[in-house]
């Protein structure tokens, strides 16, 4: 009797169970688990997307999507920021697909990673190499116009020039091409550039002689006035020590007086190629709209620049 | 600020010794921002009582810990000087801003300020 109550009681404990179970059960598909990880990816959930993208390639790795796959992975890596492991991915897709859509539209993400992580000579390195394989005019052209445009995002940091170098490479574009990217446009913006206002650095450390002269001239008016009351007043204080007999005094400010006076005439000259670099920062940002971005919606694996870039 | 470094600056000199560019800037990556015992003290004891009113980014007394560092102690002397006359006034206009803890300070490092003189030395990790 025992054994019955104990066999009924596992039966309506358990049985039940195993029968939802078999209900519940679930088998994804590649197509589901594509299909998951796409509409993630469309919905710009690009954290997630990059792991469910994974995941795919993991359960299904014979499946013929995985080149897409791939390259999905690594634009959600792009586009959730994580420009490191994007640029990464991109290098293992140009390196396993020696061929294909994806592989071109890699290289030219991956000189964009590198752009992102403030890298401008790795971005440049990976369109080189990519200009050296390939033999389409078209994507040499579009290589061009890339390096050009680094070029130009490049010439926006201190101590860097290389709009000349952004012209060489819009002037190495085929006409045909030329007029699709309007690179004519792109030539008079950087003519424009160049020929911003400009100060004169040694002419701005001339007039730092008297000091705050340097100043006015770079239209630094509060920097100016303060660099002319401090030495004027530290020139007087050191006056007045040794007119009075305080040689010691009078010592300490002067040496402290020179270096403000000779600070203020190195501040001119740099001073003046800060303006020069502002003036060309203002243009460059009033011409070119340099944000780059891919057509994710639309699922076109094409860089689309702003006009004119 | 400006009359508190004026006067501890002679003395940060004595702390620092020429050096090569090279070496200076390979010194500079490793270890920035450098103190010395002036330095510290200014920070720790001057600073904390004057108040930490610097808007700029790095703070007045490590732009000259880091100019000292990276070009001994004449430019370094000279270029903290001109800092200390442009610290808050026209070079908010020029400059980046980032904020720190809420309130915005104008980014305006030694690289700034070194670059049209003063060429970084190439590593072997650098690009042609």
């Amino acid at each position: 009797m025992k054994q019955c109550i104990l066999v009924l009681a596992f039966l309506t404990l358990f049985f039940p169970q195993n029968l939802l179970a078999d209900k519940a059960k679930l088998i994804i598909t590649a197509d589901m688990q594509f299909s998951y990880a796409d509409s993630l990816y469309t919905t710009r959930d690009h954290g997630a997307a990059q792991v469910e993208f994974k995941r795919f390639i993991h359960f299904f790795p014979t499946d013929p999507r995985i080149p897409e796959a791939n390259f999905k992975t690594a634009m959600a890596l792009y586009h959730a920021g994580l420009f490191h492991d994007a640029a990464k991915a991109f290098d293992q897709i140009i390196r396993r697909e020696k061929e294909s859509l994806y592989t071109l539209e890699s290289y030219f993400i991956q000189s964009q990673s590198f752009m992102k992580m403030g890298n401008p000579g790795y971005a440049q390195i990976v369109l080189q190499n990519f200009l050296k394989l390939t033999e389409d005019p078209a994507t040499q052209d579009r290589i061009y116009h890339q390096l050009a445009q680094i070029q130009v995002q490049a010439s926006k940091n201190l101590g860097t020039d290389s709009l000349d170098q952004a012209e060489k490479y819009l002037s190495m574009i085929s006409p045909v091409n030329a007029e699709k990217l309007g690179t004519d446009q792109q030539i008079k913006s950087i003519q424009k550039t160049k020929n911003a206002p400009k100060k004169n650095p040694v002419l701005s450390g001339l007039f730092a002689i008297i000091p705050g002269g340097g100043f006015l001239y770079c239209e630094r008016y509060h920097d100016a006035f303060v660099t002319f009351c401090l030495n004027a007043g530290l020139m007087y204080a050191a006056y007045e020590s040794f007119d009075r007999g305080n040689n010691a005094l009078g010592g300490v400010i002067t040496f402290v007086e020179t270096g403000f006076y000779t600070g203020n005439i190195y501040g001119s000259v740099t001073a003046a190629h800060k303006y020069n670099k502002a003036q060309q920062i203002k243009i460059l940002n009033r011409e070119f709209n340099l944000a780059a971005k891919v057509d994710v919606m639309n699922n076109a694996y094409l860089l689309t620049f702003n006009h004119p870039f | 600020m400006v009359l508190t470094l004026s006067v501890i600056f002679p003395l940060l000199m004595a702390g620092f010794s020429p050096a090569t560019a090279q070496d200076q800037f390979q010194a500079q990556a490793q270890a920035l921002p450098h103190k010395n015992y002036f330095m510290e003290f200014y920070q720790d004891h001057i600073s904390v009582a004057d108040g930490d009113r610097c808007t700029m980014v790095p703070s007045c007394s490590q732009y000259a810990a880091q100019a000292f560092k990276k070009h001994g102690w004449v430019m370094g002397w000279i270029m903290s000087c001109d800092r200390l006359v442009r610290c808050g006034r026209d070079e908010v206009n020029i400059s980046p801003s980032r904020y720190i803890n809420g309130k915005p300070h104008t980014l305006d490092p030694v690289d700034a300020n070194d670059f049209w003189w003063f060429n970084k030395p190439k590593t072997k990790m650098d690009p042609k």
